[in-house]
């Protein structure tokens, strides 16, 4: 049996050789001093094994618990928001009530569709989260158009308040079985994130500002023509 | 604080309480180790926090197939890393050629370039060479501790191919060897 690195690395990485294979492996690491040195530059060149972790931003958190409870998620217990965004909140609670109440389906599996907005698929079973989507998406565009008039406390508190919207509708629509839109609004999410990490009236948050008030005008006539198709 | 909107799942009588308190003293404890694996397999920090989101959301809607023999952050663990896994694969499908080799990895999706700018750890920045079937194969295999042929499963294809890319992963790190020690 030859030796090579490749055997090493199946080696190192256990219960991947056959047990014979193991054992050579293993005697043949004792007896030869060459081939010892090979196989401890390999391993050393692998990084350490340990149980990393990352900060996990409070907002996350809170969300990560709020899916459990099945609940909305204010932005901070002491943050006030404007009075628009408080709006926004209030009608964002409203409609993941009214999911909670219509969708009780068990999760599956998702597809692997391109996340385009244009794509969303709307089906007749979703009529109560194409309600709740068209309110969210009526809110961002509001927002969004309102955000290079206000200032930047309250851009960051909006975009905020955008974010935790779009995660819970996001959960919703997984666990309504609607992956089609999970997968738009999660891609509407990474743009609202990034938009909230740009520097405000910046090029990149303008045109990221235009690109999100597209989706939102493309989803909202998509979801706007679901009565004539299924009512 | 939570805006409760709807009568909790842990009030409800067919899931008692510790149920969700399980959930929660679990997300206290683990959730940094959850982000941290899923920001391994996605590189982007703003995809991993969605990953987290939808595993969780999966481990919840089925928490009813949690068996004793695991612990329950473990188990949602495994749920997360699979919710990442899925979230790659509706991004872009593994490529791979006739002889099964990997076909070269077209420019990063410009989001995952940007987050990775910003990215948490230089192990990550590194691992960010691989392309993303060596990366996955590699991070499953080495990280996550799974056995080659749940990776070949998880991706798609046959355990040789999973093989190769994991020792062109070991290669690469290898010519990197004197960056991952300065990182130690």
């Amino acid at each position: 049996m030859t030796i090579d690195d490749n055997t090493l690395i199946l080696y190192y990485y256990q219960n991947e050789l056959s047990q014979d294979e193991n054992k050579r492996v293993a005697r043949a690491l004792e007896r030869d001093a060459h081939l010892r040195r090979r196989y401890d530059a390999l391993v050393s060149a692998l990084p350490e094994v340990h149980q990393a972790s990352v900060e996990v931003p409070q907002r996350l958190k809170q969300s990560l618990h709020a899916t459990i409870d099945g609940s909305v998620v204010p932005l901070t217990q002491h943050q006030r928001r404007p009075k628009a965004v408080r709006v926004g909140a209030g009608l964002a609670a409203a409609a993941t009530l009214i999911i909670g109440l219509f969708i009780l389906q068990p999760e599956t599996d998702t597809t692997d569709a391109t996340p385009q907005a244009a794509e969303a698929q709307v089906h007749p079973g979703h009529v109560p989260l194409v309600s709740t989507l068209t309110v969210h998406f009526n809110n961002a565009r509001n927002t969004l158009t309102l955000l290079d008039e206000r200032p930047d406390e309250w851009q960051t508190s909006a975009i905020n308040d955008l974010l935790l919207r779009n995660r819970s509708l996001v959960n919703a629509a997984v666990t309504a079985d609607a992956p089609d839109y999970a997968r738009v609004l999660r891609a509407f999410g990474l743009r609202i994130n990034r938009l909230g990490t740009s520097p405000t009236r910046s090029a990149d948050a303008s045109a990221l500002r235009q690109q999100l008030l597209f989706e939102a005008n493309v989803m909202l006539t998509k979801l706007s023509q679901l009565p004539s198709k299924t009512v | 604080m939570h805006l409760r909107v709807m009568d909790s799942p842990s009030h409800n009588h067919s899931h008692p309480t510790a149920d969700a308190d399980a959930f929660h003293v679990a997300i206290e404890a683990r959730s940094p180790q959850w982000l941290a694996a899923c920001q391994r397999i996605t590189r982007s920090a703003s995809l991993a926090e969605d990953a987290l989101q939808d595993g969780l959301a999966q481990a919840w809607a089925k928490r009813e197939q949690f068996g004793a023999h695991a612990s329950l952050a473990t188990w949602i663990h495994r749920i997360v890393v699979n919710a990442a896994l899925q979230l790659m694969r509706s991004r872009r499908r593994y490529v791979w050629d006739e002889s099964g080799l990997e076909l070269q990895d077209p420019e990063p999706q410009p989001d995952v370039q940007t987050e990775s700018d910003h990215f948490v750890s230089q192990l990550t920045t590194l691992l960010s060479r691989l392309t993303q079937v060596e990366h996955t194969a590699f991070v499953l295999r080495h990280f996550e501790q799974w056995r080659l042929k749940e990776i070949a499963a998880a991706m798609d294809t046959n355990e040789g191919r999973v093989k190769q890319a994991l020792f062109r992963a070991v290669r690469k790190l290898r010519a990197s060897e004197k960056t991952i020690r300065n990182m130690a």
